[in-house]
């Protein structure tokens, strides 16, 4: 049984890491649509400041502001209760907030390691899991779950962020079969490299080198080249149509970022796959 | 012949009257203190002002406010110029010249109003404060099926003259999201629009000068909108999500082209917000008209 097309007009939707990237764009597109919104992110100015660009554009709608750290699972679970206690009915779960941790493995700290799943996994899971009682009293309603590229491969360097991201896919993969029969759609994104404040936002591992870090920025930087405001329209009309899976700037970003991204040892498989590319290009 | 003055202090919504521009019968409400900031509001086609009542008289109380049945339309004589966009803007300048409304005006403007309203823009931006658009044509080319068949020839002229009271039924039910709101006061009214003389003639040809069967025509919605970017003035965009007549999705493309524009899609409703959301659509206005007169609200 396939949902109806998700309706965004006057309802409210949940969306976090609002105050830059997708999640910035997510907010100016649903209050272009009509929902009311309640918006999260640790960043209270750039979050205010989206919130107002929001408001000024958009008079009729409700637009409300949560500065959390998500890495604080205390803080999360009483920002979600928040949410809950002044929200009964929620008609969008946007879970976007998400960070990125550089260096191989060995170089990370445990602590490294968990904060990067505290934001990137348990915060997604927390949200959904208090949020759902108001998810499923809307009938129609959805959830969205921002995956990455590296939920869908494991290149080295990203052992946090790319372990943060399978588990959330497979999480959204499981929640949309599990919702299906209460009428909740869910849609898993990946993006590939989207221009985002992610690389400014992320942290570098204890062990990694200062040049180590300067070169993972710049290739960071390097990858993040399709526009964010292009992403998030993406994403709502992933939404609207009840997308499974809605994969941004892959297609075209999978060798550029196997390339930029993998560390030598693969660097046979990926001589091979960019030349037939380039072949099929040409 | 001038129009019947309104006692400043009556506030409320007053009865029609004809006022006489440029030797025709033109088919007004005006309320409101005259000496107050003037709104002027547009409704769409083969319509009249009864479309916009409910923010008429919620607009009174701090606007001098005036409704206009635009030449042709509703119980209004045509001018005697071919039916087009530009007859209708000039026509709707008359009627405020003959009011002796001559300060820029907010319009408020629905379906074809809409583009009325952009057209007058276009035409005398000296004489526009602000533009509401309402559901508006001029955005993008998809419209009904039943406005699209009245452009064919021959086809259209069958269709109006078998306006009965079922078919004004059924015309009134495709613009509301709600049924209730189609009421026999609305059905009355509509056959009363259907036996003015002029009424199929004008609406044809509104109908074939704005579209063809394919749709709305991109010629004048281009020309308009290149116009219109021009003067740009304070803007709110509103659609209802379940507009049949003009489908929503025509927001965005009036976002784009409006850059500067505010706007507001309201939920479950149909071609006529003005009405069905009449009390949201009042505040958004209010909110809209004030921040230009720089009061609070």
């Amino acid at each position: 049984m396939s949902l109806a097309p998700y309706r965004f007009a006057g309802k409210t939707a949940v969306l976090t890491g609002a105050a830059s990237g997708m999640g910035e764009h997510m907010a100016y597109g649903l209050g272009a649509r009509g929902s009311d919104l309640v918006l999260l992110d640790r960043d209270a100015e750039r979050l205010d400041a989206v919130a107002g660009k929001v408001r000024r554009a958009h008079p009729g709608i409700a637009v409300e502001t949560l500065v959390v750290d998500l890495a604080d699972r205390a803080a999360a679970a009483a920002a979600a209760e928040k949410v809950l206690a002044a929200h009964p009915r929620i008609g969008l779960l946007v879970n976007n907030a998400g960070v990125a941790l550089g260096g191989r493995f060995d170089q990370l700290t445990l602590d490294e390691f968990e904060w990067v799943m505290d934001i990137n996994f348990r915060a997604p899971v927390l949200l959904t899991h208090t949020l759902l009682p108001a998810l499923t009293a809307v009938p129609g309603s959805h959830v969205v779950n921002v995956s990455s590229l590296y939920g869908l491969i494991g290149p080295a360097g990203q052992s946090a962020y790319s372990s943060s991201k399978f588990a959330l896919r497979g999480f959204s993969e499981v929640l949309r079969a599990e919702l299906a029969d209460h009428g909740t759609g869910v849609t898993t994104v990946h993006p590939g490299g989207i221009r985002t404040r992610v690389a400014e936002s992320a942290r570098v591992g204890s062990g990694v080198s200062t040049e180590e870090v300067e070169r993972h920025q710049r290739a960071f930087r390097g990858l993040l080249t399709y526009p964010a405001e292009k992403a998030a329209e993406e994403i709502l009309a992933g939404v609207e149509h009840r997308r499974a899976r809605v994969l941004i700037a892959a297609s075209a970003k999978i060798p550029d970022v196997l390339a930029r991204a993998l560390p030598s040892s693969y660097g046979r498989v990926l001589g091979v796959l960019t030349a037939a590319l380039a072949r099929r290009a040409s | 012949m001038t129009a019947t003055r309104v006692p400043a202090e009556t506030g409320g919504t007053s009865a029609p009257v004809f006022v006489d521009v440029r030797g025709r019968r033109i088919r007004v409400v005006r309320s409101g203190d005259p000496a107050q900031p003037p709104v002027l509001l547009l409704h769409g086609i083969g319509r009249s002002l009864e479309d916009w009542a409910p923010q008429h008289e919620r607009l009174a109380d701090a606007h001098h406010v005036i409704s206009v049945d635009m030449p042709g339309f509703g119980l209004s004589e045509r001018m005697p110029e071919p039916v087009n966009l530009r007859s209708l803007a000039e026509g709707v300048l008359a009627t405020l010249d003959a009011l002796g409304e001559q300060r820029p005006v907010n319009i408020m403007g629905n379906s074809l109003g809409g583009a009325v309203a952009l057209q007058i823009l276009a035409l005398a931006p000296d004489r526009v404060a602000g533009l509401a658009l309402v559901n508006s044509a001029g955005f993008g080319k998809e419209v009904t099926i039943a406005l699209r068949l009245l452009a064919i020839p021959g086809v259209g002229r069958r269709l109006l003259k078998g306006t009965d009271r079922k078919a004004a039924r059924r015309t009134e039910r495709a613009l509301f999201f709600d049924g209730s709101f189609v009421t026999e006061e609305r059905i009355e009214h509509a056959l009363r629009m259907a036996e003015q003389p002029d009424h199929a003639e004008v609406f044809l040809e509104a109908a074939r000068e704005l579209g063809t069967f394919r749709g709305v025509r991109a010629r004048w919605r281009s020309a308009l909108l290149a116009e219109v970017a021009r003067h740009p003035k304070p803007t709110l965009l509103l659609w209802g999500d379940r507009d049949l007549i003009l489908p929503a999705h025509h927001m965005s493309a009036a976002r784009a082209m409006l850059p500067h524009a505010q706007s507001h899609v309201f939920a479950d409703t149909g071609h006529m917000p003005q009405i069905e959301r009449a009390d949201d659509v009042a505040g958004l206005l209010r909110r809209f008209l004030a921040a230009q007169e720089g009061q609070n609200t």
